[in-house]
């Protein structure tokens, strides 16, 4: 049964809200998760490659094992709707937070006092990247390929060609590879690889798929089913360069271009977003500019590893249990070295001894290393070997002082000696 | 030599060409010889049509740099037709063929359409701009305004008795320039008393960035079109073809006409790759293909010369971003006299999207749906100028479509020349979409004549019902429909909120085998920013499950010869 008011409500059943779910219950009595599909687990379930839980657990895992791990630590106490859509969010003027879903039962009508979004991410789209030419089937997003092959047993094609070295792409390259289809490459437009480095060697190299490097799809061939692909060499300013285009017979084309914060629910509040991320503005304590809404994982901003995701949720579930006072921000600023910073705003009325900071930085460095400032005073810093722009850093730095006006970060070549 | 073969001559040799004629029946010009490049042929063809000395020009100019087209055609052969007979056989589902369709069923009259390929609606029908055009760019007594004007007074009861979203938007042309302006206000106003059609309201400055306040502010001087808007193609011509469906016509998909069987002047066989069967009067309704199908049915007296057009839908973020009305802006008037269709622009569509374009390229080939990357450039750098927050970054899918006009730019809505028992609905292009409901009736009434018919059928259905959609009812009706059917209540599109329901009832509605393309039509599904990335396996799982087959049995496009969407199982 569906109670009339909650402590808190998540919304995402995949690893950060089930990690804020168990978290939360240190904290608040009446919890409820809301997930859109017939099981808890999220992505994970159709990732059943290993890798997962290095941090979390100390151990390999695989997606669908560290799900039922996260899983496992639910308690009956907590309520779970499954086959569940929000489709209606409201901030009240108390601050609580009306919610409106179905399911398949019924209308749902409630009432929370606090809110986690954990509603995950999609894959950027074929046409997002504007791939043109014709528009036939067998282009399919590596999310979607991985669904196909993990989930429901099928292969999406025999002769397939993989555009972008994201994580995803560089798996299901290893994936279809397994499973008898032949990847004739994958083509990344930037010219360093998107995806982690361990990813490159463990699926691309011991297995002989050759990785283009500023080299992208310029078309898609056939009428109503793909026949082939052109692609083509891009200059340093990814521009394509059209006398190199070369056309590739192919049954299969996989996209993996990228993750994007799904919108949906903070859509629903007007959450101020950051055009950085896609994801939304929060400060500190994962808290969006609604009062009492917080935001973990991946609907947050994209993670490299599920094991951070984990702990996004955790943490967001613990802000979510303080009683907050007035909010009161000053906005993170960061150097030309760094692409985005997470979180956006620090809202110092409300400043525990410790926060998260997450970044990336813009291309890759070597031998650096990052400063945070406050008011001008350096009050962190960690020397680098190297920083690539697909491996995030999250870190979790001390405070100083209470009472700023600035927080800034920057990322410096160290003197060579 | 006649005057009138005279001034031909004198047309060839402006263009430089070496090419014969004939006239043939006194009536139509041929065009006759080869030239080096097609368009050349195309642009002596529209000078010749416009001299108005002939009813139609026919292109038979053989064109040497034309490489030959390979015209998709389904792989299915079987005998599902063979020795079926009908009154009427509609040739081509698209909209115009679902018009006359929706108008014929109600009489009493075996009616089939075939359609070559999966779905109805798949080619110009569904690849356009949704315009419903306030009629301002049509010649007086074009056949063009007859039906548009005869239309604007039909569509919305047919919107409401069919159940499909019009959305009165209105039209807006902008102007940056005062004597520009001046001169439109001139010349529109003329159009309007003309062409008898519902007139502008003539908006300046703050009043206009009120009504477009995301209008670039060189832009001051609009004209507003209120009785006009937009409908989703497909949606209007699936509506239009489930009434027919209900009250009896039957929609024959992936079935290509190959040929007729004749007896003296009169068609008695169709042949197709389903089966021959029989009917006793045929409609061409075949949009691009309207020439070649004129042909086998040895009536060729018109041409089509394709051309082809780009628009770019974008997400639903920037809806409130761009324009509120269909709106246009024209920095001269005479670009605007050179084209034939409105131009293009800013629309907002139906599902509170809004699109961009298209443009025109005329092109030999009917079959090309490709989209150019210049083409895709050019589009965002043109609405860029007056709609400054227009990016790339909007982009939520793109398509190509092939206009089907002929040379003389005009419909043609009549009984065929040679052959007694045709109908051609042909040229049909901007505004065809607006007109297509006036065409039917048309179309209709040349049918009633031609089998002295004067009464409806004595029970018919009304109305025909949408699908229903979670997201657009109330709390209530939400309740009651899952309460109804449990699937309404699981989301299967999470970015267009579309249940199983939704898709479960879209598969049932589909004329033939259901393909996941034809569901997206129908409902929606992966239509939003993820463009089906979550939710397609999912439909091709309903479909898998209500046709009881496997999986990889499930057509994405096309039919079951270009299967190949799904490699099989794991353990093959």
């Amino acid at each position: 049964m569906i109670k009339n008011t909650y402590d808190v409500v998540i919304i995402g059943g995949g690893p950060a809200g089930l990690s804020a779910a168990s978290a939360a219950r240190k904290y608040f009595k009446d919890i409820l998760i809301i997930e859109r599909k017939e099981a808890l687990g999220g992505i994970l379930l159709q990732c059943i490659h290993d890798g997962f839980g290095l941090t979390r657990y100390k151990e390999e895992l695989t997606g669908p094992e560290y799900a039922f791990k996260e899983i496992a630590k639910l308690k009956e106490d907590i309520d779970v709707a499954l086959n569940a859509n929000v489709y209606y969010l409201k901030s009240l003027e108390n601050d609580d937070i009306e919610i409106k879903f179905y399911d398949m039962e019924g209308v749902h009508h409630l009432i929370t006092h606090k809110l986690i979004l954990a509603n995950g991410c999609r894959e950027r789209s074929n046409k997002e990247i504007a791939i043109l030419g014709t528009n036939p089937a067998g282009v399919y997003s590596a999310g979607e390929a991985q669904y196909l092959i993990n989930i429901l047993g099928k292969l999406p094609g025999r002769r397939c060609l993989i555009l972008g070295s994201g994580d995803i792409g560089l798996i299901m390259a290893r994936r279809l590879t397994l499973e008898g289809a032949k990847v004739i490459g994958v083509y990344e437009i930037k010219n360093t690889p998107s995806g982690l480095e361990r990813n490159i060697v463990q699926c691309l190299k011991d297995y002989d798929i050759p990785l283009h490097l500023s080299m992208s799809v310029s078309k898609v061939h056939g009428r109503k089913k793909l026949e082939a692909v052109s692609v083509v060499k891009v200059d340093e300013n990814m521009k394509m360069i059209a006398s190199s285009e070369e056309k590739i017979a192919c049954d299969t084309l996989i996209i993996s271009s990228g993750l994007i914060p799904m919108a949906d629910m903070t859509k629903k509040l007007n959450v101020l977003k950051s055009p950085l991320t896609k994801g939304p503005i929060i400060s500190q304590n994962y808290e969006t500019n609604v009062p009492n809404v917080f935001v973990s994982g991946n609907a947050l901003h994209v993670h490299n590893l599920v094991d951070d995701v984990s702990y996004t949720g955790e943490r967001a579930a613990y802000f979510a249990s303080l009683n907050l006072k007035e909010r009161k921000y000053i906005d993170v600023s960061f150097d030309k070295n760094i692409t985005y910073v997470v979180p956006q705003r620090i809202d110092i009325n409300n400043l525990e001894d410790k926060i998260d900071i997450a970044f990336r930085v813009k291309k890759e460095l070597e031998d650096v290393t990052l400063k945070i400032k406050i008011d001008d005073v350096i009050i962190f810093q960690r020397k680098f070997i190297k920083l690539l722009p697909p491996e995030m850093v999250l870190l979790n730095v001390k405070m100083t002082k209470k009472v700023f006006d600035k927080l800034h970060l920057e990322v410096e070549e160290n003197k060579k000696v | 030599m006649t005057a009138r073969e005279r001034k031909v001559l004198k047309i060839i040799k402006k263009h430089q060409l070496e090419v014969s004629f004939h006239i043939v029946d006194n009536l139509f010009l041929s065009m006759d010889g080869t030239v080096d490049h097609y368009l050349d042929g195309v642009k002596l063809c529209l000078d010749l049509a416009k001299t108005k000395l002939f009813k139609h020009v026919i292109n038979n100019l053989k064109a040497l740099d034309v490489e030959e087209e390979k015209i998709y055609k389904p792989s299915i052969k079987d005998e599902k037709l063979e020795g079926l007979e009908y009154d009427v056989a509609i040739i081509g589902g698209g909209v115009i063929g679902a018009s006359a369709a929706m108008q014929l069923s109600i009489y009493p009259l075996k009616v089939i359409v075939l359609e070559k390929e999966e779905d109805i609606a798949l080619e110009a029908s569904s690849r356009n701009d949704g315009c419903i055009h306030p009629g301002i760019d049509l010649k007086k007594d074009s056949l063009k305004l007859y039906h548009l004007r005869r239309s604007l007074k039909m569509i919305k009861p047919l919107s409401e008795q069919l159940d499909f979203d019009y959305a009165e938007d209105g039209q807006m042309i902008v102007f940056s320039n005062w004597a520009y302006a001046f001169a439109a206000k001139i010349y529109l106003s003329h159009k309007v008393r003309s062409n008898n059609i519902p007139g502008y309201v003539f908006l300046k400055k703050e009043k206009l960035w009120k009504k477009e306040p995301n209008l670039d502010k060189n832009f001051k001087y609009g004209f507003f079109f209120p009785h006009c808007g937009a409908v989703s193609p497909y949606e209007m011509s699936i509506a239009l073809m489930e009434y027919a469906h209900l009250n009896g016509v039957d929609v024959s998909l992936n079935t290509y006409v190959e040929g007729f069987d004749f007896k003296d002047d009169e068609i008695v066989g169709i042949k197709t790759n389903r089966g021959n069967l029989r009917a006793k009067l045929v409609i061409n309704a075949s949009g691009v293909f309207a020439e070649d199908v004129a042909k086998l049915a040895h009536d060729h007296y018109f041409s089509i010369h394709p051309r082809k057009g780009t628009d770019i839908i974008l997400d639903k973020d920037s809806y409130p971003l761009l324009s509120r009305s269909g709106m246009t802006a024209l920095d001269s008037l005479k670009a605007r006299k050179k084209s034939h269709s409105k131009g293009g622009g800013v629309i907002p569509t139906v599902d509170k999207n809004a699109l961009i374009g298209p443009n025109a390229i005329e092109t030999p080939y009917k079959d090309d749906y490709s989209v150019d990357r210049e083409v895709y450039e050019a589009l965002f750098k043109k609405y860029q100028h007056y709609m400054p927050s227009l990016n790339k970054g909007m982009t939520l899918a793109y398509f190509t479509g092939v206009r089907a006009p002929n040379y003389e730019e005009d419909f043609i809505v009549e009984r065929g020349h040679f052959i007694k028992n045709i109908i051609h609905a042909a040229g049909i292009q901007s505004p065809g979409l607006t007109s297509a409901p006036s065409i039917g009736v048309t179309i209709k009434d040349l049918c009633l004549d031609y089998f002295n018919i004067h009464e409806t059928k004595k029970d018919y259905v009304k109305t025909r019902k949408r699908i229903p959609l979670i997201k657009n009812l109330n709390d209530e009706e939400k309740e009651k429909l899952i309460k109804s059917d449990a699937s309404y209540g699981k989301i299967c599109c999470r970015c267009e909120e579309i249940s199983l329901g939704s898709v479960k009832e879209a598969i049932r509605r589909c004329f033939d085998v259901p393909t996941v393309d034809a569901i997206k039509k129908r409902v929606r599904v992966g239509m939003g920013k993820c463009q089906g990335g979550f939710c397609r396996p999912e439909v091709m799982m309903e479909i898998a499950k209500s046709l009881k087959v496997d999986l990889k049995d499930v057509i994405i496009k096309g039919d079951k010869g270009n299967l190949l969407d799904i490699g099989g199982h794991l353990d093959d």
